[in-house]
Parts: structure tokens; sequence; C-alpha cells
């Protein structure tokens, strides 16, 4: 929570109470009776009298607002009352019997409600049946009912294909019951929005989407942080120990995402083995102060496979961002990362931008939603080339079909220009496989590479893998809580507990023999599993 | 492709008719008899069954309504209790300066919020972003015909760069238009381009969420590259809906603004019409508008076929 989301907080709820407060005190009091008419003292500017002036028939204007207040409160919270009293359990209804005739029905019918200018629909009912109040309550009412359906069917649509709906529904709970025990729960605060802004808007019509809302605040991944690492064509990692100041980053302070990247001050050591590839020392990480990493070390040489293996939270992945430089916004890195002897957590971000994709690539867990949608196979494996060499479009699309080739999805049945929606969770992983190796980095890191699979194609991905390695000499570190998959492909294993390593060693010793009790029970777990 | 355009074609068909009847029902149910409200208190019994014969009052309902509707398919809208005049005529004065208008406040409103949704999710957390909410928290506040003074009272009237109120008409040539609409359209596009902005940002911000955003950094794309090149695209369907909507708004929903500047559109038109009980003017002039307002939906719904290669597969 920043600052200014609990001042806002703060102001809306004194606003508001300020609001409530004046058309409930004009229910027995306002300073002047608002229809009484004073023709002589008509139009006077606001004053210690009239604090807010008078208008064209003398009346206090003050009062006027007050009472006003009453009935705008009055509107709105009635109006929204309707529409949500008879919207939400529609739209309830209606995701519950999803593709049904009462699904399609409300549905329909909501576009067609969206299609009546309301405005207009407002002056009709009031036109006919008069003025007043309840008329306008009841034609605003009428038009929250839809809103309110179909925001209502959208989230619960989402909500039934969760796990834990699925539980429910295996525990042969009826679906009414779920609705209103698992689903309503889980869409209240989207509907809360919704009906604040309704209700805002409620003595004002004007169309609400049903999206304007909505605004699922879900923390990004990744800091927005735009503009930063401006060109990263420039492969200003080339320039060596002296750092060029990223063009607009170059202020001091706190670096590019808000991270604070510094050395540590731990004992000198030499920049590794001429073999090592990869060398973490001492990488510790906090986010918001909450340390995640403590003193973590590996190292991985070329043409290895390094597998990192604990429980989840044991900060596996975290050590592989850092690695990649894409810790979460608020993260601050200390230690060493060295890959081929330079620092990563010194490097500022356009040159983190130039290594990514060209000297480390990575691919991750969940192969369903790591590729674009809307961008097809080839342009988004074209892409890793496009961005770090001058090669033209068509050159960088014929290198990018050779790497789907020899990832196993060749252009003959695979075209170039296919959607991710075409394609299986392997295949769509051996594109995520292209993408990050369409350049020949050094180093490979695969998160949880076959985790989302079946097992046939967890082994035809492993398989790719260890060929890979083989091939193009590049290291691979294999972040995975399978010991399954260790066991096959990794020359040497990492196992990390609470963000620190507690045991390495190569892989046929250390599943022989364990020496830290936390290993053991690993171990024996996935034996006995 | 094909079979996703004429799906929606069909829905798009079974809307206007299902619309039609929902339409003529409720200026049915509406009391108050056109003719006698024509021809007054005290108009003779004969009298008035001349002029519902002559109006077609007289028929029986399924067919005064295949009546309506196959006359608009013609572009016949009929003849207007109140003025004499055929409505079709007036319709099209009236969309003169009320589509010219909506087309300029559609404009006006995604030139603002575009960039200023961009910026704010490229920002975000940081001064600019809380800046950019917090103006388009007043926007979505404060109600247009407010701006409307405000604008009238700068722009026309202490600097007169616009005119202040009413129409110049096509005759007096584009700039003439561009005076009298500027403002008006002013006015119509803050609040909308407020929710504009707030619907870009948070389409956008859910987008750089999502796990392809992590790939394309992964794959060496600075912050700002996937913004452009993968977090735009896919955050445009929310915005493409409030664009379509906002539109059909406009150009049914300007009625307050109409008045304050006075221009004779069809918010103007649809609101005379009902005081008058003229009818058969408001039962064109909403039918219209919901024409309008499907029709662009249906043009939406094609746009998020061409933006979201799944949407062409589906179905």
């Amino acid at each position: 929570m920043k600052w200014y989301q609990s001042r806002s907080l703060v102001i809306g709820a004194a606003l508001s109470a300020l609001f409530v407060l004046a058309a409930l005190v004009s229910l027995v009091w306002t300073p002047f009776n608002y229809e009484t008419l004073d023709i002589p003292n008509k139009l006077q500017r606001p004053g210690s009298l009239h604090w807010f002036g008078t208008d064209h028939f003398g009346r206090d204007i003050f009062s006027m607002i007050m009472a006003g207040a009453r009935i705008s409160l009055a509107v709105a919270v009635l109006a929204v009352g309707i529409g949500m009293g008879i919207g939400v359990p529609l739209g309830l209804w209606a995701a519950a019997r999803s593709g049904g005739w009462l699904d399609e029905f409300i549905m329909r019918g909501n576009d067609l409600v969206f299609a009546f200018p309301s405005l207009v629909i407002a002056i009709l009912i009031t036109a006919t049946f008069g003025p007043g109040a309840v008329n306008a309550i009841i034609a605003i009412g009428i038009f929250n009912i839809p809103v309110f359906a179909r925001l209502t069917r959208g989230a619960a649509l989402g909500l039934w294909e969760r796990d834990f709906i699925l539980a429910a529904r295996v525990a042969s709970k009826s679906r009414l019951r779920i609705s209103v025990e698992h689903v309503l729960p889980n869409i209240t605060s989207l509907l809360i929005v919704q009906g604040t802004i309704s209700s805002a808007l409620a003595s004002w019509p004007r169309p609400v989407s049903p999206t304007s809302g909505s605004g699922r605040s879900r923390r990004a991944k990744l800091g927005p942080d735009a503009g930063r690492c401006a060109d990263a064509r420039h492969p200003c990692f080339a320039s060596g120990a002296h750092p060029r100041p990223s063009h607009r980053g170059d202020r001091a302070g706190p670096q590019p995402d808000g991270r604070r990247l510094a050395r540590s001050d731990g004992p000198a050591h030499p920049g590794g083995a001429p073999m090592t590839l990869l060398a973490v020392e001492n990488l510790s990480v906090d986010i918001h102060g909450t340390p995640v990493l403590r003193d973590v070390g590996l190292t991985l040489d070329k043409g290895q496979i390094v597998a990192l293996t604990g429980e989840s939270g044991s900060g596996k992945s975290m050590t592989s961002l850092s690695i990649m430089g894409l810790l979460p916004q608020g993260a601050t890195a200390r230690g060493r990362v060295l890959l081929e002897g330079v620092d990563l957590l010194t490097r500022t971000e356009p040159q983190l931008c130039a290594l990514r994709g060209r000297a480390m690539g990575m691919i991750f867990q969940e192969p369903m939603t790591a590729l674009n949608p809307v961008h097809s196979i080839g342009r988004q494996v074209a892409e890793t080339i496009r961005i770090h060499t001058a090669l033209p479009r068509a050159e960088a699309r014929e290198q990018a079909a050779a790497m789907l080739d020899r990832v196993g999805l060749p252009a003959h049945r695979f075209a170039l220009s296919r959607f991710p929606h075409e394609l299986s969770g392997g295949q769509r992983q051996r594109v995520g496989l292209a993408m990050a190796i369409a350049l020949r980095p050094r180093l490979l890191i695969a998160d949880e590479p076959t985790t989302a699979l079946d097992v046939t194609t967890q082994a035809q991905i492993l398989d790719l893998l260890q060929g890979l390695v083989a091939d193009f000499g590049m290291g691979l570190l294999l972040i995975t809580h399978d010991l399954a998959v260790v066991s096959q492909i990794a020359d040497r294993i990492v196992v990390m507990q609470k963000g620190a390593v507690v045991e390495h060693g190569a892989t046929r010793a250390l599943l022989a023999e364990q020496r830290h009790p936390y290993s053991r029970m690993l171990i024996g777990a996935a034996r006995v599993g | 492709m094909i079979g996703y355009a004429l799906r929606r074609l069909a829905s798009l068909i079974a809307s206007l008719v299902v619309a039609s009847l929902v339409i003529f029902t409720v200026i049915e149910i509406i009391p108050g008899d056109p003719a006698a409200y024509m021809l007054g208190m005290n108009a003779q019994p004969d009298t008035l069954a001349a002029l519902r014969a002559e109006l077609g009052l007289d028929m029986p309902k399924p067919q005064r309504y295949l009546t309506w509707v196959g006359g608009m398919l013609r572009g016949d809208f009929g003849i207007s209790y109140t003025y004499r005049t055929p409505v079709s005529r007036m319709i099209a004065d009236r969309l003169w300066v009320s589509l010219p208008l909506a087309i300029y406040a559609l404009v006006l409103s995604t030139a603002i919020a575009f960039p200023a949704g961009i910026y704010a999710a490229s920002r975000r957390g940081k001064m600019a972003d809380v800046t950019v909410m917090g103006a388009t928290q007043l926007g979505v506040a404060v109600p247009n015909f407010w701006f409307a003074m405000i604008l009238v009272l700068v722009f026309a009237i202490n600097l007169g760069w616009f005119s202040a109120g009413g129409f110049a008409g096509w005759d007096e040539g584009y700039w003439a238009v561009m005076r009298s609409l500027t403002l008006p359209a002013l006015a119509l596009a803050l609040p909308q381009a407020a929710i504009l902005t707030r619907v870009m940002r948070s389409s956008l911000l859910d987008m750089l969420g999502e796990d392809f955003i992590r790939t394309a950094r992964a794959k060496g794309l600075s912050a700002r590259q996937t913004l452009w090149r993968h977090a735009l695209r896919n955050a445009m369907i929310p915005v493409l809906t409030i664009l379509g909507l906002q539109f059909a708004f406009l150009l049914a929903g300007s009625i307050i603004i109409e008045q304050v500047f006075s221009l004779p559109g069809l918010g103007r038109l649809v609101f005379q019409a009902i005081s008058a009980r003229d009818l058969i003017v408001v039962e064109s002039v909403v039918m219209l508008l919901v024409f309008a307002v499907i029709t662009v939906n249906f043009a939406v719904d094609l746009a998020y076929a061409l933006v979201d290669p799944r949407l062409r597969a589906r179905r």
C-alpha cells in the first residue's frame, strides 16, 4: 500500500461523509427553506448570510444543495440497489448455467439494453409517467441491472474454471450453493467498485461500462519502468569495465526499476576459473526489506547442466530472476552474479537488455501464458533476433524458421504464421525455447520447463534440452522440484531451502548420500512418491 | 474470420428485430392518442376518426408494426404528427449536426485518452501517474455541461476563438462548422476521455502483469519496448469496447450539450418530440439510435477479431 492510496481513501471517505451528513442534516435543518422564494434578494453573491448566494428566484443555493444531496443520495443508493439486487443473482445464475438458454438470454438482453440510449429512455419514462424521484430511480435502476448482471457473469465465469470450484463440484455441491458460497465472496470487491461508480453516476445517466470500474489491480510482475532501457541494440556490454551511463537513468541513487544494485564488500574473489560460465556469489535479495535469498552461491560451467532444486518458495525462481536482472519492483540484490567474469549486478538496465536474449536466455514454467497470444510464433522467435541484430526482417524469419525446426517444429508442419493458441502446451514450450536460444546464448535458464506438461511431453522436452546443451555448448541452469528430472540429465545438483543453498554436489554422489537432513528428506520423499 | 463475421451479422439482425418490437410495444403502451393530441380537446369524433385513418392508427397492431418496419427499410419513416413533414428529412437534417459532433468528440477523446493512459501506465505509482489519475477522477466526477459552460466562458466569451452557441450550417464552410462544433465536442470529450484513460491504463497494467511480458523482457526487450510491442495490442480489447459504447452515447446522449450550445441535433429532436407527443418521431429516432449502437458494436466485434487471432477461430 502506497502512501497516496491510503490518503485518497481518507479524502474520499471524508468527502462522502460530508455529502451524507449534508443530506441527513437537511432532513431536520437547512439554513433557509429551500423552496421559499425571495425575489428582492435574487442572484446574490456568496456571503455570510447566503453561503453560496441565491438563485434568480432568491432561493438560498446552499440550502438547495443540501436538500438536493438527499435526493441524489436516495436515487444513487436505491437505483444501484435495484441494479445489484436483480443483476447480481441473474449474473451468478447465468455463469452457473454457462452456455444455457438463460446465459444466452441475459447476454443478448444486455446488448439490447445497452443499445437503448439511457438518457432518452429516462426522459421517455418521466414524460410518460410524470417526473419525480421514484420514476427516476426505477428508470436508472432498470438500466443498472444489465450492468451488474454482465459484470457478475464475466467475473463468475472465470471462477467456475478454477480448481477450488472444481473441487466443490466434485464434492457434488449444488450449483446454487457453489454460487453463493464460493463464487460470490470472490467477486465482492469487483461488485463494490462497480457499485460505487454506478452510484456516483446514477444521478447523472451516462453509459457505465462493465469494465470501466473493474480495474483488477493485480500487481504487475515487472515494473512498467518504460523508457529506462533505451536502445537494447547497443551492445554496451562490450564497452567493458566502464559502464556507459544510460542516457536517462544516469541519476544517482536507485537504479532502474527502483532496484538498488549494490556490490558486496565481501571477500575479494577472483572472477572464477576460466571455464566457469556463471558464478553466483553471496547473493542476497530483499523484497521491501524482507529477505528472500541469503548468501546463495553456485557455479555453472560451459556445456554443463546444473539443477537447482528445493520445495516451492525455497528461492529457486528468485535466484534465476536475479541472474536475469528481472527481479520484481522493490527488490534489492547484494553479492555478485558473474557471467563470464562480468558482474551482472553492476550492469545498467540498457546493458542488461543487451545481454538478455543474446548472452543468456530463459524459458518459463507456463507455456500456455508465456507467449503473446496476438503475435504469430514466427514473429515472436524472429523478434529475439531482430532486437539484438541488424538483420533484415526476411533473414530474421529464416533464422527463426531454422531455430523452430531445431526445436522440433518444422516449418512444413508448423507454419511461422501460426498463433500460440493453435499449438499444444508442449509445442508452445518448444516455441519458448526457440525464442530463448535463437541467438545461441551461452547461458540458458529453464524455470520448471516441464512441470506444466504431461509425462511423455516432459521426456521429449528434456531430451531436446540435453541435445541443445551438447550441440551449442551452452550452460543450462535447470530449476525444478522434480528429482526424477534432475537425476536424468543434471551433472550437478544444488539444493535450496528457505532462500539458502543447503547442499550441492555431483548428481550421482548427492543422490547416493546426502549430508544435509533437508536433502535427505527431499530425496527420501521423491523415492517414496 | 468469415464465419465469425456471418455469425455476428445474424446476431445483429436478430437484435434489430427484437429492438424494433420492444420500441413499438413501448410506444403502444404510452398513454395518449396522437390524433387526439393533435386536434386538441374539442375535436369532433368524425374528424378524429378521419385523422386516425390518415395516420394509419386504425389498422390492427401487427399490420401497423409491419408497415412501420417496411417503411423504414425503404427509408420512409412516416410523417411527423406535429410538423407534418417527412420524419426522414427531419432526422437527416439533425444527423448532419449530431454525427459530425459525435465523431469530432470521439476523435478528441481518443487523442487525449490514448497518450494519457499509456503515459500513466508506464509511470505507474509515480507522481505523473497519480496526477493523471487525479485529473481523470475529476473528469469523471464533473458533469459535461459544467465543462461546457467553463469552455464557453473562456474560449467564446473571453477569447472569442469559437462561437458560444448555435450551428452555422454546412453552407457556411468547414471553418464555420468547426467554430460551432469545437467547444461542444470538447465538452463532450473531456468526461469520455477521463473514462477512456482509466480503462486504457488499467487494461495496460493488467497486460504488463502477464507472463508473456516477462518472456519478452527475457528476450532483451526494454520495458518501453514490451509496453508498445506486446502489451498495447492485447490491452486494446476493453478499450475498443468502451470506444464503441462511447460513440453510441455521443450520438444520442448529447441532449444537454446540444441544449447548452443550442445545436439542432438528434438529442434535442427526440426531447422536443417526446414533449409534443410526436410519437412517430420518437419511435423512429430511438430505432435509428439503437440501429447505430448495434452497428457500432458489430464493427467493434469485427475489430476484436482483427486484434486477437483467438477470436477468429472461436466457434
